[in-house]
């Protein structure tokens, strides 16, 4: 089950205010407008793209210093780590350097216990100054600003994906699935009185985790890609190897079992689907193309040797033999 | 308006990767146009600019073809290229 969790992407957006210190959000409006326009498959409503901007807003106010306290690192943080990451790359904000440091207190951050306890460090500066109605207000704004998302049935009626995933406690954004409870209605949710409460600690699943990363970096494509594209990021966050692969081993998602000799980029995989060319077409190939001397070794547009399959079943496939991609099938066609 | 019918022409005409010279069918990069067009789409009503769409060229490109950052430096003037046509 896909559900939206908009925490990631409210403090991807708090990141983008922050880290681009030019004080400007308009700027960075319509980028991250497109970055949740690819997440969500729609424009973000107004109250959310207000919640976004209330949000960048409290953690201009924040200094670098107020981060300390918070665990730099968790077991969960990879994947989250990943997913920030690449909400950010995905916002194409030139100018923002991203912090491996910084971005590793955000994932630590967007583990539930740990960044409910943060979040309540922030919003309690801002009860001591006022116990704001105009917070009240944004909350109940931000209630349906990611409405749509699957963790809603559409018909009100949310108590399974509730009892999975409880609710923020009241004047706490980013509440799993775009829900916040309301100010005063301890009867509700997991609202309580946030001066005697234990703040909740359910740890990200880590396969929600991924499954998020993943229909985030494909739109729902091949598991086996968005794998590779997961690592990719991670590895991009040098973060070590070994804990990446615990991670995400450990949840075993999408794992190829196909054949290594099938192994194909995202492009090249699309391609030979979009052409209708099964694997058992693309072997034929190269065993055919092997076999009358018809595989042509050359370098690509960038230098990368690839090896040119024309095969006597009109299928004609390319691979690359070295490189990040060595052994993958980049693209195949039928003549 | 730019459309991913407009881009996928622009990335035929541009051939990023060498496919089309290698034979593969006009249709190659038809995927890359239309996730390039979602991104564009969602920015229409503002100011473009070529460092607008860089970005959105590159990220598509490294995902479809699994590049490094390397691999996407070697191509960036590419990138550029695309990101000036579809401005017009």
């Amino acid at each position: 089950m896909l559900y939206m969790e908009p925490s990631g992407l409210w403090l991807a957006g708090v990141m983008l205010a922050k880290r681009a210190g030019d004080g400007s959000l308009e700027i960075h409006e319509r980028r991250i407008s497109a970055l949740l326009y690819a997440a969500y498959g729609k424009q973000p409503s107004p109250r959310a793209m207000q919640y976004i901007k209330r949000a960048g807003e409290l953690m201009a106010e924040v200094k670098d210093s107020d981060w300390d306290n918070c665990t730099p690192h968790h077991s969960n943080a990879v994947p989250v780590l990943a997913k920030v990451h690449m909400l950010l790359a995905l916002s194409g904000v030139n100018n923002v350097k991203v912090d491996h440091v910084c971005l590793a207190k955000a994932a630590a951050l967007l583990d539930r216990g740990v960044y409910t306890r943060a979040l309540r460090k922030l919003l309690a500066k801002d009860d001591s100054s006022d116990d704001s109605d105009e917070a009240d207000h944004e909350d109940e704004e931000g209630e349906d600003a990611f409405d749509d998302s699957e963790g809603d049935d559409g018909s009100g009626n949310n108590s399974d994906f509730d009892a999975k995933h409880p609710r923020w406690p009241a004047g706490i954004p980013g509440g799993i699935g775009g829900e916040f409870a309301p100010k005063g209605s301890a009867e509700s949710g997991n609202a309580q009185d946030s001066s005697q409460q234990n703040w909740p600690d359910d740890r990200v699943d880590s396969s929600d985790m991924l499954e998020q990363i993943a229909l985030l970096l494909s739109g729902g494509g091949e598991a086996r890609a968005i794998i590779s594209g997961i690592r990719s990021i991670i590895s991009q966050t040098e973060v070590s190897e070994e804990a990446v692969n615990g991670q995400v081993d450990a949840d075993n998602v999408g794992q190829n079992t196909a054949d290594p000799a099938m192994a194909t980029t995202d492009h090249g995989a699309i391609r030979a689907s979009a052409r209708s060319i099964a694997d058992t077409d693309i072997q034929e190939a190269m065993d055919t193309a092997s076999q009358s001397g018809n595989v042509i070794t050359q370098k690509g547009k960038y230098g990368t040797p690839q090896n040119v399959y024309n095969g006597t079943n009109g299928v004609t496939v390319v691979i690359e033999t070295s490189g990040r991609n060595a052994g993958k099938i980049i693209t195949v066609w039928r003549k | 308006m730019t459309t991913s019918s407009n881009i996928q022409n622009i990335l035929k005409e541009e051939d990023i990767e060498g496919l089309l010279a290698l034979g593969a069918p006009g249709d190659e990069y038809s995927y890359e146009a239309n996730d390039i067009s979602i991104f564009i789409t969602a920015l229409n009503g503002h100011s473009l600019t070529e460092a607008d769409i860089v970005p959105i060229v590159s990220r598509v490109w490294a995902k479809y073809f699994n590049l490094s950052k390397e691999d996407l430096n070697s191509r960036n003037s590419a990138f550029q290229r695309v990101a000036q046509k579809i401005l017009g």
